[in-house]
């Protein structure tokens, strides 16, 4: 037996993939399942783990059993947790013709689109706005648009890879041909299916059903990073069930070698403050299990110079939170195949959204250094899964409305 | 993990209609396209539900020429049919069941068109073919893991507003017409290519009938040929008694034709059902067992009036 090491899996879809989105199947009457993508990752862990039990000749139905601890369960975890286990990702990845492969990130929620019929202009960075009274607070600073009287648009639909996100999160904004539109990656597809009593030949009564299945194409890659395995403890490669409707996937593993994230950026004389932009959704129930709303976890509401704020710490760096821009909530929930039973939804602030806060003891470089790529404080099982992994971007101070 | 795959060649031996259950334009019953290029394809779950039901006529057979099932029905079906530990482990548990307690150990992948045949004024007809078609063949033979050969592509050039088609070197043909389009030929040695895609034809002397009728073409050309030339046929429906046409009785099916040359994947894993021990290999070898008296399969609708028979050919054994 070996050390474990860092990998990095890739799967590639065999034709389409079906991770249902998180209704039940008896619950919508006529209208169709949509699928989520990228798949959540518990559903990653699962099908690697699938993999590794099935190499090992694990009896799932003994799995379930709590008493049961061999090395292997306590290495892969079981319906309840991950063991020893931790990921990174899901991300997706194009591969070009020479068989590079490069990872794509979520845009980050501060910047914006300008259109011109269907296609995209410019991006615009988002300002953080004058204090206004709202739910949250007397004087509430929300995002605003820089120009108040053009029409501008969320970029939901779009990706952009590590190089131009650096760009990005050092200030900047990115050509409109740096954007990866999703159509680009994936096809959404309606299936409609019938179940058929095949003694009759005729359709059974009440199994009509309606999917949307998303047909990746052939480039397009999803990776994970993984902790915790042997070497020895699967194949390299092979096809695995992956997501809903017995769809398969081809998988790869490699040594993780390159993290493939932006790099750290640099503070300059012009930064007001650091943004943090979310690489993987996050959850917002508190570690500690406090139950009153806050934007980031142990963030208390405070007023500062008239302006509602959130004080609170990130890995020990004091920081009060002045604005946020957060995307539509993810709702995951998933099926626990061991335990035959869907699992409970929750949900999930989206990757790309945006958090712009200030360093209280203003040392911003060691702010950057220390936030970079870590993870929001949460649950150890939902830290395993890789939730709310951090990039830290500059604040310029030109974005700043109303400033004092 | 133990695992095993392989890859089936399906050709069309009648029309096939897998339709949409959807209409989208003008067809009122077309058949199912991928989201992405337009190519017609069998969805995964079709297939699986054709390889299901030709499991359960064969299990049906051996039943009742043993004598083990003289009454049929319904609960007598489920129990001794769709409920047999050889079919309930490889496609999981049937539609209906109020407790699925496992799933199904094989992975269908969608039928995938390889060959397309398209009417030709130089010819009875011809199979096309395009590089993006050919390597993502490769692309899921080197997936599936099996021991697959490795054939160079041929590379048709379009240029100056002129389509060009390859064919192989014995091809009598100077322009190739395909439906109404004229195509430039260029001829090359597709003796490997051949040799690929009659692996997959469960016919006699598929060889020799490609180096007649193989046309590759480029990817630009086989997307307007997939998504224009495909039958679609007016059926009208009947009132028996007076021998008039019903009211709205008129609609416009769609069909992929007969000789059309799809593939699809296998993929099985270890049986996951309690007291039913199957390894992978057995999982597809009872698969693949369905096929070794009668390689044929029939997919998508219309089966009472002969639609959907494929003529059935294992590729190769990998894993």
């Amino acid at each position: 037996m070996g050390d474990t090491q860092q990998q990095l899996w890739r799967f590639k879809a065999l034709d389409t993939w079906f991770f249902r989105e998180s209704r039940p199947m008896e619950s919508v009457g006529g209208s169709e399942l949509l699928s989520a993508f990228p798949p959540s990752p518990r559903t990653l862990a699962g099908a690697i783990r699938s993999v590794v039990g099935e190499h090992h000749r694990v009896d799932w139905r003994q799995w379930k059993d709590k008493a049961q601890q061999p090395p292997l369960k306590q290495r892969i975890g079981d319906a309840d947790g991950l063991g020893k286990l931790t990921v990174s990702g899901p991300w997706l990845a194009c591969e070009n013709a020479e068989g590079e492969v490069e990872r794509l990130f979520p845009v980050p929620r501060n910047l914006v689109a300008l259109r011109e019929g269907n296609s995209i202009k410019q991006t615009l960075r988002m300002q953080v706005g004058k204090p206004r009274y709202c739910d949250l607070g007397k004087a509430v600073r929300m995002a605003a648009s820089p120009l108040l009287e053009a029409k501008t648009a969320a970029l939901e639909d779009e990706w952009i890879n590590a190089t131009t996100l650096y760009q990005v999160l050092m200030g900047g904004i990115c050509q409109p041909d740096a954007l990866v539109t999703t159509r680009n990656l994936f096809a959404r597809e309606a299936r409609l299916g019938i179940a058929r009593d095949n003694m009759s030949r005729s359709v059974e009564t009440g199994l009509l059903y309606q999917t949307r299945h998303v047909r990746p194409m052939q480039n397009v890659i999803v990776e994970m990073g993984v902790t915790g395995l042997l070497a020895d403890d699967h194949p390299m490669q092979g096809v695995v069930r992956f997501g809903g409707e017995g769809r398969g996937a081809a998988y790869a593993v490699q040594p993780l070698t390159d993290t493939c994230f932006p790099t750290k950026v640099q503070a300059n004389s012009h930064t007001h403050g650091i943004l943090l932009m979310l690489l993987t959704p996050a959850g917002m129930a508190n570690a500690s299990g406090e139950t009153a709303y806050a934007p980031l976890p142990g963030f208390q509401c405070t007023e500062q110079s008239g302006a509602t704020v959130w004080r609170g710490q990130l890995q020990g760096i004091p920081l009060t939170l002045h604005c946020a821009i957060q995307g539509k909530p993810v709702r995951e929930g998933g099926w626990d195949l061991a335990n035959n039973q869907p699992r409970a939804v929750q949900s999930l602030i989206p990757a790309g959204s945006v958090y712009y806060l200030t360093v209280d003891n203003g040392d911003i470089p060691a702010a950057i250094d220390t936030l970079h790529l870590t993870q929001l404080p949460a649950e150890q099982n939902e830290l395993a899964l890789g939730r709310g992994l951090l990039a830290v971007g500059l604040w310029p101070d030109n974005e700043l409305m109303g400033k004092e | 993990m133990e695992q095993t795959s392989t890859i089936l060649g399906l050709l069309a031996q009648t029309s096939i209609h897998a339709g949409t259950g959807q209409q989208t334009g003008v067809i009122d019953l077309p058949i199912q396209r991928e989201g992405h290029n337009g190519w017609p394809c069998v969805f995964g779950s079709a297939v699986k539900g054709a390889l299901r039901t030709r499991a359960e006529q064969h299990k049906l057979a051996a039943l009742k020429k043993n004598e083990v099932l003289l009454v049929l029905d319904a609960r007598t079906y489920q129990d001794k049919v769709q409920q047999s530990d050889d079919i309930a482990v490889v496609f999981g548990p049937p539609p209906g069941v109020a407790e699925i307690k496992h799933a199904g150990a094989l992975i269908v992948t969608d039928a995938r068109l390889l060959l397309f045949p398209v009417r030709s004024l130089t010819s009875q007809f011809k199979w096309v073919t395009c590089p993006a078609a050919l390597r993502r063949y490769q692309a899921d033979c080197q997936r599936l893991g099996g021991d697959f050969p490795k054939v160079t592509i041929p590379q048709p050039q379009d240029q100056d507003g002129k389509s060009q088609a390859i064919v192989p070197t014995g091809s009598p043909e100077d322009d190739l017409f395909l439906e109404e389009y004229r195509f430039s030929v260029r001829r090359e040695d597709l003796s490997s290519l051949i040799a690929m895609l009659a692996d997959l034809m469960a016919t006699a002397d598929a060889a020799g009938l490609l180096e007649q009728q193989l046309v590759v073409v480029s990817d630009n050309s086989f997307a307007h040929i997939v998504n224009h030339s495909t039958p679609v046929n007016a059926h009208i429906s009947i009132d028996a008694q007076t021998k008039t046409v019903r009211d709205g009785g008129l609609w416009y099916e769609e069909t992929l034709p007969p000789e059309t040359l799809l593939y699809l994947g296998l993929s099985a894993s270890d049986g996951r059902k309690e007291g039913a021990a199957m390894d992978a290999g057995k999982v597809l070898g009872s698969v693949l067992g369905l096929f070794t008296d009668k390689p044929w399969l029939q997919l998508g609708g219309n089966e009472t009036v002969g639609m959907g028979w494929c003529a059935v050919k294992p590729v190769a054994k990998g894993g």
